[in-house]
């Protein structure tokens, strides 16, 4: 196939992903507002989208809406953000928590609900979170400090210093959390459940933060598709191809830990989204950063939406952890998608 | 003015000194073959050229100008790299690998352009590897590979091309494969090629010059007639070898027993 029509090819593809997964978001996003404990129908739900008209349920839209897009925008930027970071490391176990995040940010709340740091007075109130949320945004954002600046040896940083300090930042952050849980047992059930990630407490204020947030960050990580796809061959080839790896890999390590930071201090640990659904995607896209990314976000999205709309509707009025739920029900999948790369598709 | 000057280089790790002092100009459509035993230092050479080192000592320049005092980019576009054993693990295809030649030239959040295409097609028939473009590099084989990583470089259009090592992996027949084009880049395209080398002969048949190393330091450095040879050989090398010419060029028989 000469180039001309090779690049033709590569752009109907990529619409055709991109075209594909819209369609299930906006589908994802309906249903999650239509789908609970107290049934609707689809025409019920675009005509209050459409005229906002008030009629007994709109209270139900004030919950359900705003779940269902904080959920959307959490799986969108974790996928975003996990994708950057296999790429920066070259290594597929990599997720946006590699670097320290989740713990760092478990830590942040668990300090604010056990010993009660901050108080009401630290809540933002401006971005409408709560102080949980700020200890735990704030956590996140400490501990990729911290492993950065461990791994740093002279004016460099190597990937593995990165990885292992991250490993070793975590522990450290996973230990005092467990510390605080034990001093103070009284709070160990809410800090737990935090854990686990939830979005049941979504409101219109955490969906504006969590926007402003995670859109303009995972379309920041996006510009740098072409060099994230260079880095994959490895620093050295990547520097004499042009990149400056170095700044690169930083610039990207502090978006996607706003990113990973923003996401957690809204829903908690959410697992398997940041880790699984880029090679999910992959599969689908190939490995171009240029589709892959932007396919990751509104795959992440729509799993995630799904995920908590079944989380929050399958035994009402108990409530999955949509961490558990996102991975019993992804992981699976994801093993049917390996066998079959296995068996003579792509490999 | 040379293309590519190398200037009393000296690069030390550590306390340990790698680089003593090593000098080397590069014409235009010259190639030139490094060669050396293990641990000579011709891979640290290289990596002090292409700015991923930066020497202890001395200095490189391209064009006149201090490689260190170009941008990556900058750099890229007019030095263009063959590593050793290039990694790609993800199922990107031959011609998107070529592609990535191109990223020096690109505007930083540009896509490419037909002339981009154009000019990986053009480096894909170059290397014969135009009926594999749409194929993903993890089925390539050792060669294939090989001449995909010099088709990007070909794309790159940067006047200095690096190899480390181009043919340790490959057959017999990949390797005259691959040296022919690279002598035909440097005579037909005037690119200026600097090839770190184990095979004495491969570099004696196809190189214009010849750098020895050892233990760091410039053994000989000149045509293959005059580097080698019997004592240079024995002195580089710690073996004993008969040098005779053999289709045109110097052909060494090392002594086996």
């Amino acid at each position: 196939m000469p180039g001309a029509s090779a690049k033709k090819a590569r752009a109907a593809r990529a619409l055709l992903s991109v075209l594909l997964l819209l369609a299930l978001s906006v589908f994802a996003l309906l249903a999650a507002v239509a789908w609970g404990s107290t049934g609707f129908k689809v025409g019920e739900v675009l005509e209050y989208l459409v005229s906002g008209t008030s009629n007994a349920e709109v209270i139900l839209f004030k919950i359900r809406l705003p779940r269902a897009l904080l959920s959307y925008l959490v799986g969108g930027g974790l996928a975003v953000a996990g994708c950057c970071l296999q790429g920066v490391f070259k290594n597929p176990m990599a997720d946006s928590h590699i670097l320290g995040v989740s713990a760092g940010a478990g830590f942040g709340a668990a300090a604010c609900i056990a010993l009660g740091i901050g108080g009401a007075s630290f809540g933002i109130a401006a971005l409408g979170l709560g102080s949980v949320a700020v200890c735990a945004l704030l956590g996140g954002i400490l501990a990729v400090m911290l492993v950065t600046q461990f791994a740093r040896v002279g004016s460099r940083t190597s990937v593995s210093a990165l990885l292992l300090s991250g490993v070793a930042v975590s522990s450290l952050f996973t230990a005092l959390t467990s510390g605080i849980m034990i001093l103070h047992r009284e709070s160990m059930e809410q800090v737990v459940f935090w854990t686990l990630g939830s979005f049941s407490a979504a409101s219109f204020e955490k969906v504006r933060f969590a926007a402003l947030c995670i859109l303009p960050c995972s379309a920041l990580c996006m510009l740098f598709a072409r060099p994230l796809n260079i880095m994959l061959l490895g620093e050295e080839d990547a520097r004499m191809l042009g990149v400056d790896t170095a700044r690169t890999t930083r610039v990207l390590i502090i978006l996607t830990t706003l990113l990973a930071a923003g996401c957690v201090s809204v829903s908690g640990i959410v697992g398997f989204v940041g880790l699984m659904l880029p090679h999910i995607l992959r599969l689908m896209t190939g490995p171009d950063h240029r589709l892959l990314l932007p396919c990751s976000f509104l795959g992440g999205g729509v799993f995630l939406c799904l995920a908590d709309m079944l989380a929050r509707s399958l035994f009402p009025p108990l409530e999955i952890p949509v961490g558990v739920l996102s991975a019993l029900f992804g992981v699976p999948f994801f093993l049917y998608l390996l066998r079959r790369q296995g068996k003579g598709g792509r490999t | 003015m040379s293309r590519l000057s190398v200037e009393n280089v000296s690069f030390t790790y550590g306390e340990k000194p790698i680089l003593k002092n090593v000098s080397l100009a590069v014409e235009q459509g010259e190639l030139v073959a490094i060669l050396g035993h293990n641990g000579s230092g011709k891979t640290t050479l290289l990596r002090c050229i292409s700015g991923y080192l930066t020497p202890t000592a001395g200095m490189v320049r391209i064009g006149g100008q201090a490689v260190s005092s170009l941008s990556a980019r900058k750099l890229a576009q007019r030095m263009a790299l063959v590593p050793q054993n290039p990694v790609m693990e993800f199922d990107f295809t031959v011609r998107d690998i070529v592609l990535m030649g191109r990223n020096p030239h690109l505007k930083r959040f540009a896509g490419e352009t037909d002339a981009d295409f154009a000019a990986a097609d053009a480096a894909l028939a170059r290397t014969g590897m135009t009926a594999l473009s749409d194929r993903s590099v993890l089925t390539l084989s050792g060669g294939e590979w090989q001449r995909t990583i010099i088709a990007r470089a070909i794309c790159q259009k940067s006047d200095v091309m690096l190899l480390d090592e181009p043919v340790a992996s490959l057959d017999v027949k990949h390797q005259i494969e691959i040296l022919r084009l690279v002598r035909s880049l440097c005579r037909e395209n005037g690119i200026s090629a600097l090839c770190v080398m184990h095979d004495v002969n491969l570099s004696a048949h196809y190189s214009d010059q010849i750098l020895l190393l050892k233990g760091g330091e410039t053994l000989a450095c000149g045509s293959p007639c005059n580097v080698v040879t019997a004592p240079l050989l024995q002195e580089a090398y710690g073996i004993e070898a008969e040098v005779r010419e053999v289709q045109g060029h110097p052909f060494m028989i090392p002594r086996y027993d």
